[in-house]
């Protein structure tokens, strides 16, 4: 963290570390249609200890569209992620400069929380479901926030119906989810966070334990709900990236290389690093 | 793969069998101490299983155990009931919201405790509670003596059983927008419990064979115990198997015995209750 860092963080551009000076100049224009920004990320730097595991990271990720966070592991792209819903915060050592803003709210100073998560929903590596019913996982939240048991398994109903599953599984709602498959599991998860409303998606590698039928039914249900919410996706699959991302962030060493239109970023790199990345891992 | 030709293979081999059998010799010698106990104290105190050792109160050194029996569960009732919610509260403590610092230091000083000679903890009842609190030989300084044995026991099956729930359970219902406790009620806990009844358990079957600390602390009495916390000394059954076999009489050897049978009997019935308890690692 020399002078190079703060000399360019006056810069209103997106950080890009001691090395590229060429990637100084490219002033992005983060919001390039009408979607506002709904999360500010602003010269977020943040350490586990003494280990430093972002660096400087600016970005704005528009509202009703789906961000993909690219690059190799330990890039940060995790950390980035779970510093958005406060999750790293839980993390022991960790802790962070610079701001995020989400929903016109800075997440280092929020008063309440648990509000603030009810809006932000995460979707995990591995399928998380609790070690409940089906139903009951999906209405969990419902429940604890006094919502009457009616409309509990209305919503429920049609979450299930949302991601797909009501139909597959309808005779099993008050059965255990370890008997449904990998990717239903993971749908029933996102059933569960949907169930509460949330305005933002995080998706953690939601898809990188499913076979490739689960992750492209996944991955429709991802761009149908950008319609009304918007999503994070972190991924190594930069196929899927391809796929489904308006927007994709390339990220190495916690610093965030380059950002930008998702289709520009694969066949026309601005920086170096993100063309090495790119061309080693596309197929 | 092909080493059993080569003289690296050979040595691996006798060193291998060795082992084999230098396993098997200690299991022989732990198997054959475990049954020669077991044997004499059937063959000596089963003889003296009888109705009235459970209706008579003992007298000098003979009559029946009642008072012993009851102070018995009086004790570990009262040790229970101080240790089980401080024990289960702390593990609780450090699974989850202990800062990795705290944990540590924590984790060390429960060690310590469970290091410290139990002689030394029925000294120390001794000292500050029969005698610098005046509260006598009694069931308070009896019962707060075997919680402070048990305590780092229960701490750290506590620990251990809810570091057993995977981690995504806990983040899942926090990322929902739930409070820390309901995640930890909700999620958390139902998992951990069968585990933790099982330390529990085990807890108490440790408090149930400790003498030392009873000693200083409990006394002894030839009565039933009464409904008095303080100033009342109490029986219990290692003090029998403690002091009558000492005792030139063989009424009295035949009381120890039959204590150190039921000590016995209880601690077999508590390990498999928390063998039935057990969590079945999921397959």
């Amino acid at each position: 963290m020399g002078n190079d860092v703060s000399l360019m963080s006056d810069v209103r551009t997106y950080s890009v570390g001691t090395m590229a000076t060429a990637a100084r100049s490219q002033t992005l224009e983060v919001v390039r249609d009408a979607h506002e920004s709904i999360i500010h990320v602003d010269r977020l730097t943040a350490f586990y200890g003494n280990k430093r595991v972002l660096n400087e990271v600016t970005l704005k990720i528009p509202s009703n569209q789906i961000t993909a966070l690219i690059g190799p592991s330990g890039c940060g792209k995790t950390t980035l992620l779970r510093t958005l819903n406060r999750m790293s915060y839980a993390t022991p050592g960790f802790r962070h400069e610079g701001t995020v803003q989400i929903l016109g709210q800075d997440v280092r100073s929020l008063k309440d929380v648990e509000t603030f998560r009810r809006s932000v929903g995460m979707l995990f590596q591995r399928p998380n479901p609790f070690p409940m019913s089906i139903l009951d996982n999906v209405t969990l939240a419902l429940k604890l926030f006094g919502i009457s048991k009616r409309r509990r398994n209305e919503i429920a109903e049609e979450m299930l119906g949302e991601v797909g599953l009501l139909h597959e599984i309808k005779d099993r709602l008050h059965q255990s989810p370890s008997s449904l498959s990998g990717g239903q599991q993971q749908r029933l998860c996102l059933a569960r966070a949907l169930a509460v409303e949330p305005k933002i998606l995080l998706l953690d590698e939601p898809a990188s334990a499913l076979d490739p039928k689960s992750t492209r039914l996944l991955e429709s249900l991802f761009v149908r709900l950008a319609e009304r919410m918007t999503l994070v996706l972190v991924t190594h699959n930069l196929a899927q990236a391809k796929r489904v991302a308006h927007h994709t962030a390339f990220m190495e060493s916690g610093e965030l290389v380059e950002w930008g239109d998702t289709a520009e970023l694969f066949s026309a790199p601005k920086d170096e690093r993100t063309k090495v990345y790119v061309e080693e891992h596309i197929g | 793969m092909h080493g059993s030709t080569t003289m690296r293979g050979y040595s691996r081999k006798i060193a291998s069998n060795m082992t084999w059998m230098l396993s098997l010799g200690a299991l022989l010698l732990v198997v054959i101490v475990v049954l020669d106990i077991l044997i004499t104290v059937v063959r000596q105190g089963a003889g003296g299983i009888s109705l009235s050792l459970f209706t008579t109160q003992t007298t000098g050194i003979a009559g029946g155990l009642q008072n012993a029996i009851l102070g018995t569960l009086d004790l570990i009732f009262f040790s229970t009931l101080f240790a089980g919610p401080v024990g289960i509260m702390g593990g609780i403590y450090l699974a989850v919201f202990a800062p990795d610092r705290i944990a540590r230091t924590l984790r060390f000083v429960a060690e310590v405790l469970a290091g410290i000679p139990s002689i030394v903890i029925g000294y120390f009842g001794y000292t500050m509670m029969v005698q610098a609190f005046g509260w006598g030989f009694s069931v308070l300084a009896g019962s707060i003596s075997l919680s402070i044995l048990t305590l780092p026991y229960i701490v750290r099956t506590t620990e251990a059983s809810i570091r057993q729930v995977p981690k995504s359970y806990y983040e899942g219902a926090l990322a929902l927008g739930l409070t820390p406790f309901s995640a930890l009620r909700t999620v958390v806990m139902r998992p951990a419990t069968p585990g933790i009844v099982t330390g529990l358990l085990l807890a108490i079957s440790i408090g149930l064979g400790e003498t030392a600390p009873l000693i200083y602390t409990a006394g002894w009495s030839n009565f039933n115990p009464t409904l008095h916390l303080t100033k009342n000394p109490i029986g219990y059954l290692t003090y029998v198997v403690w002091t009558y076999l000492n005792e030139p009489y063989s009424s009295a050897h035949r009381l120890a015995y039959t204590a150190a049978l039921l000590l016995i009997i209880l601690v077999v019935i508590l390990h498999l209750l928390a063998r039935f308890l057990q969590p079945r690692v999921k397959g």
